[in-house]
């Protein structure tokens, strides 16, 4: 799905040549500041690299439109955001912001909210809810917008062990019925152990000069 | 009715007196601006007695290149002014913003005199005092909306890389922020307009029948001149902004901000 030859960001982080596999369930796993999180916005393209190349299905990055790219590869970055209002109202400003054209139903929106274990009434004001249900929350949105690869940061950092085990296995389990390709940042070593079929280890060459 | 009669000028000096209460105002509440007050007021006196002078030579010798060059004098005082408030803008952003203001107060005095009063736009009893007056409230207006155009920015930081994210153009994700701002500028302007006449007798009005000007004639002129200068706020915001969001991203999508 992606290659990356070369590939230096701003510089001074330099990247190892990866490959993701297409379909298949890929961490990526490294220290604090070794640019993983950089590196997702790269494939996406919010941000941009100062050498090197991606490759996107045998085609460079730079030849992708961004935006259509962003609707392909969705990035759930770390921070959830949520609008003030309750959860329905959410699904319906973040589909119309993106222009997306599925429509929207209650049925719909439950369906994605058990993927991420979001067992909670549409009408629930999101100011209301925890760090942890807004997380859920927000990738449940996030995932009801269409998109063949999904990349995941730290989708778990706020939610307990036995919550996360069942949380990886509902998405897997949805990315692999729908033949989606996933990436997944985790420091969870027992979640990598038991999901991924392909691992990424950065190391992040850093140089100041 | 009198012309207005002409101030003595000991007499006229014991209105500074009011600004010593002032002073001693903001002293005792420990308001930290009191040099600004003493700025303020050397600076409007000063500023304000050589525009009286120059005026008063222009007036004598009324000649294009005086006036067009008094106009653009002030243009370039209150483009420097709005982009001196509003730091941290790119170069396209404030370029835009000064050819906003150029163009719709241009072409507003420009209907305003030849439409409206029928004169010449190089008759400088109107041109230069009216083009003060509109420049004045754009100022104000510009200010207030990329002030809150770029603080809303930046306090939307988050939704705005989560719906980048999500594949939202940035067209769809300023625009809102842009029509809200544009809102906060014009506000003021409108909410003046409602007041007018009831809760205040707005400057120019006073200053002509302070003048002698029948009151019918003045509110004729001031009427015209509230709605030049909601027309010029609300075309030079409207401007700034929608052409000015545009400068914020690249063309692959990304934020420069």
């Amino acid at each position: 799905m992606f290659k990356t030859k070369n590939l230096v960001y701003k510089e001074f982080l330099k990247y190892d040549d990866i490959h993701i596999l297409t379909e298949k369930v890929n961490f990526i796993q490294g220290p604090s500041g070794c640019g993983k999180s950089t590196l997702l916005k790269l494939l996406n393209k919010t941000e941009g690299f100062s050498a090197g190349d991606i490759i996107f299905k045998d085609k460079p990055i730079s030849q992708c439109e961004s935006i259509s790219l962003r609707k392909t590869v969705k990035l759930i970055s770390q921070t959830p955001f949520l609008f003030p209002a309750t959860i329905r109202e959410n699904f319906k400003i973040f589909h119309e912001y993106c222009d997306c054209a599925i429509k929207l139903n209650d049925d719909l929106m439950h369906d994605f909210m058990n993927i991420t274990s979001a067992d909670l009434d549409l009408d629930t004001n999101c100011d209301n809810l925890s760090g942890g249900e807004k997380q859920r929350v927000y990738i449940a949105i996030c995932l009801s917008i269409e998109c063949d690869v999904v990349m995941l940061d730290e989708p778990t950092s706020a939610l307990d062990s036995a919550l996360a085990h069942k949380f990886m296995e509902n998405i897997i389990n949805y990315i692999k019925m729908n033949h989606k390709t996933l990436i997944v940042i985790s420091h969870d070593t027992a979640l990598v152990n038991e999901f991924a079929e392909n691992i990424i280890h950065l190391i992040g060459e850093k140089s100041y000069e | 009715m009198n012309n207005a009669v002409e101030i003595n000028l000991i007499n006229f000096l014991s209105i500074y007196l009011l600004l010593v209460i002032v002073g001693l105002i903001m002293k005792k509440c420990k308001i930290k601006q009191t040099n600004l007050l003493l700025i303020a007021s050397v600076r409007m006196t000063f500023q304000l007695v050589i525009a009286g002078y120059i005026l008063m030579y222009i007036l004598g010798n009324p000649s294009p290149i005086l006036i067009v060059s008094y106009v653009l004098i002030m243009s370039a005082f209150a483009i420097h002014r709005i982009l001196s408030v509003n730091k941290g803008l790119n170069k396209k952003f404030k370029l835009i913003i000064a050819m906003s203001i150029c163009v719709s107060r241009i072409s507003i005095i420009a209907f305003f005199i030849i439409v409206v009063i029928k004169q010449s736009i190089f008759n400088p009893q109107y041109t230069i005092p009216i083009s003060g007056m509109i420049i004045g409230n754009a100022m104000t207006g510009i200010s207030l909306a990329v002030k809150s155009f770029m603080s809303k920015i930046k306090d939307s930081k988050l939704q705005i890389e989560v719906l980048l994210n999500q594949g939202a153009t940035p067209k769809n994700i300023l625009l809102p922020m842009v029509n809200s701002s544009i809102e906060t500028a014009l506000l003021p302007t409108i909410n003046s307009m409602i007041g007018m006449g009831v809760v205040s007798l707005p400057g120019m009005m006073t200053g002509q029948i302070l003048s002698g000007e029948l009151p019918s004639t003045a509110i004729l002129y001031q009427i015209t001149i509230t709605i030049c200068i909601a027309s010029v706020v609300c075309l030079s915001v409207f401007l700034s902004l929608y052409l000015g969001y545009k400068t914020l991203y690249n063309k692959d999508n990304q934020f420069c901000v």
